[in-house]
């Protein structure tokens, strides 16, 4: 069986409408696992309304503790700590694990052996059900890092899952913005779906997070969410995409219907007629474009 | 020549071939001219965070193997294997023997 | 004094508002942290004066001092070295560095491990009406502002001025980075499922942190009665509400800043501003 296709949607900016995609895509797609990714601000859970099968905690770097006991406040730690994660409480030195990196330098440089690195767990992936296919999500416990690692393992899951299901496609809401959650969203990607809108902002994050998975050699389609409110604007990103050779893989009129149906918790395409001609689209472009890459390898 | 194999469980060569590099259970060192099991040892960096598969890159080259046999490894621990003259055979299904078997009919 | 605005979910319209309120007050700094996506230029126009370079320490290691002991690659907790000791090759991986200094520290051999500069990111300053406009813009490819949004604050804000800061949207590391030592927070929240949702996540951090908050209901449609419940049972404040308006939107998709769009904002944000200042 060939290796499932693994599409994610991004959009560099936030709130173009990546879920509302997403969610509506998992529509169209028969074959596949669905998963989000974007594990600050997991959302598409709220649409899938997933019964939960297995799941587990997930672990973060481990941070550093001083034990008050041995530490006898040279205040060393505080010197070599790059993070500022060192505070004096009472005149006692000890770690904001906030603001602690995980980085062991003060644990090394103590004299007393007064510190320890402790495992915290900082969130929780869950895999389930849904009525539109098996569907893997996590959650990243507000304040913490590593959103980068949690996405790894929502990949990871999502891929174990469509190997036993043998599904062709794992579809997957990524995060927003450019870093290091959206490098482990990218990488290993076959296909990036990047909802934008057209707006002087979300022009300009276009251009960055094209740049970012030009960079991870993924190939990408844009779509133009709430086109209609800017014409001139999405005029100008038809015109980016043209001169870069990146398919605009359709257009999205901005909708009440939309915004009504998601305030019920409902996938959108459902009920929106607006949606489903462009995603009827976007569906047989990017279904096209991989029967095109398989006949071109045979 | 030998092989660093990453593997699911330690069934000696009908072992699954893992279906992730860096994140495999157990790591496996293999002697393709003589075709017997070098050892086996346990992953303790499956868990870890970014940058595992660059782990592994550097004890397979530690360990003196010069092929490494598993799913494909990302670019960071590629470059591992680049510069440490270790030649890269993917291959994700089956068993250590029948990846020993298509790597030598190849 | 401080405020941080930020949104949890992106799209709010978090950096549409803060930039309208630095634009109502007599004199205020605006500091764009949203070092991923810095968009507040867009309506602030700011007369860019100077483009700092920001960077930070990364090992270099002389191969020709190094005795290949591993010590460094064992050390950091990021798997940013790789130490080939049969080969003599020493590996570096800049994009999992966190600049921590563990490498430099563990080496045995005396200048084998130099820390050398690697630029992250761009830090732009300039002037606008009403003061100081500082911005952070990170490297592509680069994984985290963190250390960016850190510098900033560190080196740039005058704890004399008012400074308005315009924090990353989401609810992890950049956001506590951007708001942990501010005075108030304002929330700007959507009232849908999505809006409730990451609003939830993002009051845990300001509460963890202790700083006092309110919020701002924008794409109102006369449908937050979730959200405002919610704020309600919390203790936490509406403090100001903007309607859903397609003419906003379209304003916005130009650059239009939202004063130059609603006949009378701007009074009202300069009457928010003194409210909150007033405690």
């Amino acid at each position: 069986m060939d290796k499932p296709k693994e599409i994610v949607v991004l959009s560099g900016k936030g709130g173009t409408g990546k879920t509302t995609i997403a969610s509506s895509l998992a529509v169209f797609f028969r074959n596949k696992i669905i998963a989000d990714a974007d594990v600050d601000a997991a959302n598409m859970y709220i649409l899938m309304n997933p019964n939960t099968i297995k799941g587990g905690e997930f672990a973060g770097k481990p941070v550093a503790k001083i034990d008050s006991k041995s530490c006898i406040n040279c205040g060393i730690c505080n010197d070599l700590c790059r993070f500022d994660a060192i505070d004096i409480i009472d005149g006692q030195h000890k770690v904001d694990q906030l603001s602690c990196d995980g980085c062991t330098l003060c644990s090394l440089g103590c004299p007393e052996d007064a510190i320890l690195m402790e495992p915290v767990m900082v969130g929780k992936w869950f895999s389930s059900d849904t009525e539109y296919g098996k569907f893997v999500y996590a959650r990243l416990d507000p304040g913490a890092e590593n959103s980068g690692n949690l996405v790894t393992m929502v990949k990871h899951q999502a891929k174990l899952l469509a190997e036993s299901e043998q599904t062709s496609y794992i579809l997957i809401d990524g995060p927003p913005g450019i870093g290091c959650p959206v490098t482990s969203a990218l990488s290993g990607a076959d296909y990036t779906i990047i909802v934008t809108e057209p707006s002087i902002s979300g022009i300009s994050d276009l251009k960055r997070i094209i740049k970012l998975s030009d960079h991870f050699k993924v190939k990408s389609g844009i779509v133009i969410n709430k086109y209609d409110v800017n014409l001139d604007n999405t005029k100008k990103i038809e015109d980016f995409a043209n001169e870069n050779n990146i398919d605009i893989l359709g257009k999205v009129p901005h909708s009440f219907c939309i915004i009504d149906e998601i305030s019920k918790r409902a996938i959108p395409v459902l009920q929106c007629s607006e949606l489903k001609e462009p995603l009827t689209k976007i569906y047989k472009k990017i279904t096209g474009y991989f029967e095109l890459e398989n006949e071109t390898k045979k | 020549m030998k092989a660093f194999i990453a593997i699911s469980e330690d069934n000696g060569i009908e072992s699954k071939i893992d279906t992730r590099f860096g994140r495999g259970n157990y790591f496996m060192v293999y002697d393709m001219q003589n075709e017997n099991i070098i050892n086996v040892e346990e992953n303790r960096f499956k868990n870890e965070g970014h940058g595992v598969g660059i782990k592994t890159a550097g004890i397979a080259v530690g360990k003196g193997c010069t092929l490494a046999i598993g799913a494909q490894p990302g670019p960071k621990a590629e470059q591992v294997f680049k510069e440490g003259n270790v030649e890269v055979f993917v291959i994700t299904e089956g068993t250590v023997k029948d990846a020993v078997r298509k790597y030598k009919e190849k | 004094m401080k405020i941080a605005v930020i949104s949890g979910k992106g799209g709010t319209g978090k950096t549409y508002f803060s930039t309208s309120l630095a634009m109502s007050l007599e004199e205020a700094d605006f500091f764009d942290l949203d070092v991923e996506e810095p968009n507040g230029y867009i309506f602030i126009k700011p007369d860019i004066s100077d483009e700092i370079q920001y960077s930070l320490p990364v090992p270099q290691i002389d191969e020709d001092r190094c005795t290949f002991c591993n010590k460094c690659a064992e050390a950091c907790a990021y798997n940013a070295l790789s130490i080939l000791p049969q080969l003599k090759k020493a590996l570096f991986f800049p994009e999992l560095c966190h600049s921590c200094g563990v490498c430099s520290f563990v080496c045995p051999v005396d200048k084998a491990l130099i820390e050398v500069e690697k630029n992250i990111g761009v830090i732009r300053k300039g002037k606008f009406l009403k003061g100081n406009f500082i911005e952070g813009r990170l490297n592509i490819g680069e994984p985290s502002g963190v250390p960016l949004i850190s510098g900033i604050m560190k080196d740039h804000l005058d704890p004399e001025r008012t400074a308005i800061i315009d924090a990353p949207p989401g609810t992890s590391c950049p956001v506590v980075e951007s708001i942990k030592n501010a005075d108030y927070v304002i929330i700007v929240t959507e009232p849908s499922p999505f809006g409730l949702s990451d609003m939830k996540l993002v009051v845990e951090i300001t509460k963890k942190l202790g700083i006092k908050t309110g919020v701002v209901i924008n794409k109102d449609r006369g449908d937050s009665k979730a959200t405002e419940e919610f704020l309600r049972k919390n203790e936490i404040p509406v403090i100001f509400r903007i309607p859903y308006s397609l003419e906003i939107q379209k304003s916005y998709s130009k650059g239009i800043p939202l004063i130059d769009t609603v006949p009378g904002i701007e009074k009202k944000l300069k009457r928010l501003y003194e409210d909150i200042s007033n405690g």
